[in-house]
């Protein structure tokens, strides 16, 4: 960390940790600060909010953890979203391992195992998977096959 | 579909209250317990499910949602509530409180500028680190309002450029341009009184 920065830190130090647990008379609204968080006030008003966070700790300290439990909130309905997306292939690996742990019950799981297969393959989720698998495939034929062309030339 | 769920709490539909107590229960809980770490707070789960409780009791006896200008949009503002429950939880155990406080000035307060200049400061030198104080804080005075809010979140806060920039709803390239405006602008002030060493 360069001189200026540490200078500057402890300079914004000094101005605003006084206020660490007091809200003061001209604080906004809760529901301003949420509106300024939303990106719903006009210019002006936004400029106000702006004005008073660049001075007070308490405000800014709402505004900054409130966007920092949000960004959390977000990443674990991204996280659950994800895993929902792909539940057959899940479901899918989940029997196929299952048919090996249960012997006994080995065909049963193993046509669940191809059924959840089908499921998770005419979903949108698997088709797009197999599309990008086919293509692949095909680019790789065409490759070899070109290839073995230019071998045989040769 | 929010919205219409917040309108029926405001009509005091209870079953609607329950639902509504399911949906955002977890975004409360949550903003309580990055608040109460945020001022070093040590909580425990019982401390968070009553902040909740109180949190939720208050919006349904006050009507708190009425008083709403926008319905459609509350997580944000639910945020911001839980975060003043949890300060006046944190207030009401008065002398955790002062700890706290005291605390965090023992962490934050140690001077930089002290650490700058030398360990055994002489009267000269602590003059010197009183000048350099007035020097910054008066640079910090002259800037925009958002550009002393963008170095706050920078350097105060330690969130990166990318977080400024959507804190503030600017673009990165302008955050970044003024944190490396600001530092240049403060160095050549300092040079001009003489501070070489920056």
């Amino acid at each position: 960390m360069d001189k200026i920065e540490q200078v500057l830190r402890q300079g914004l130090q000094k101005r605003l940790k006084n206020r660490v647990l007091e809200k003061g008379p001209d604080c906004p609204r809760d529901e301003e600060l949420s509106l300024y968080m939303e990106k719903k006030l006009n210019k002006d008003r936004k400029e106000a909010i702006e004005k008073h966070l660049s001075d007070c700790s308490y405000c800014l300290d709402l505004v900054v953890v409130a966007q920092d439990a949000l960004t959390t909130l977000k990443k674990t309905f991204d996280y659950k979203s994800l895993l929902l997306k792909q539940k057959w292939l899940i479901l899918c690996l989940i029997t196929f391992v299952l048919s090996f742990l249960f012997p006994r019950y080995f065909l049963q799981f193993l046509v669940a195992t191809l059924i959840l297969g089908i499921k998770w393959a005419v979903g949108p989720e698997g088709a797009k998977n197999l599309v990008m698998i086919f293509r692949s495939m095909h680019a790789h034929e065409e490759a070899q096959s070109k290839d073995s062309e230019f071998k045989v030339r040769r | 579909m929010s919205k219409e769920l917040v309108e029926r709490c405001i009509q005091k539909d209870e079953a609607a209250w329950s639902e509504f107590i399911k949906k955002f229960k977890h975004v409360v809980d949550l903003s309580i317990r990055k608040k109460l770490t945020h001022l070093k707070f040590n909580f425990n789960s019982e401390d968070v499910k009553d902040i909740s409780q109180d949190v939720f009791s208050e919006i349904w006896n006050k009507n708190k949602l009425s008083l709403l200008e926008e319905k459609e949009k509350i997580l944000s503002w639910l945020c911001i509530v839980a975060q003043n429950a949890a300060i006046d939880f944190i207030r009401s155990k008065a002398v955790i409180n002062k700890r706290v406080v005291s605390s965090l000035d023992v962490e934050e307060g140690l001077d930089a500028f002290d650490a700058i200049a030398s360990k055994a400061l002489s009267p000269a030198d602590q003059a010197e680190n009183n000048e350099l104080e007035v020097i910054v804080d008066e640079f910090l005075s002259s800037l925009k309002d958002q550009d002393r809010l963008i170095l706050s979140l920078n350097l105060y806060y330690d969130k990166s450029h990318i977080e400024v920039s959507k804190i503030l709803d600017i673009s990165i390239n302008t955050v970044s341009t003024i944190i490396r405006r600001s530092k240049e602008n403060l160095k050549k002030i300092l040079l001009e009184k003489g501070y070489k060493n920056y």
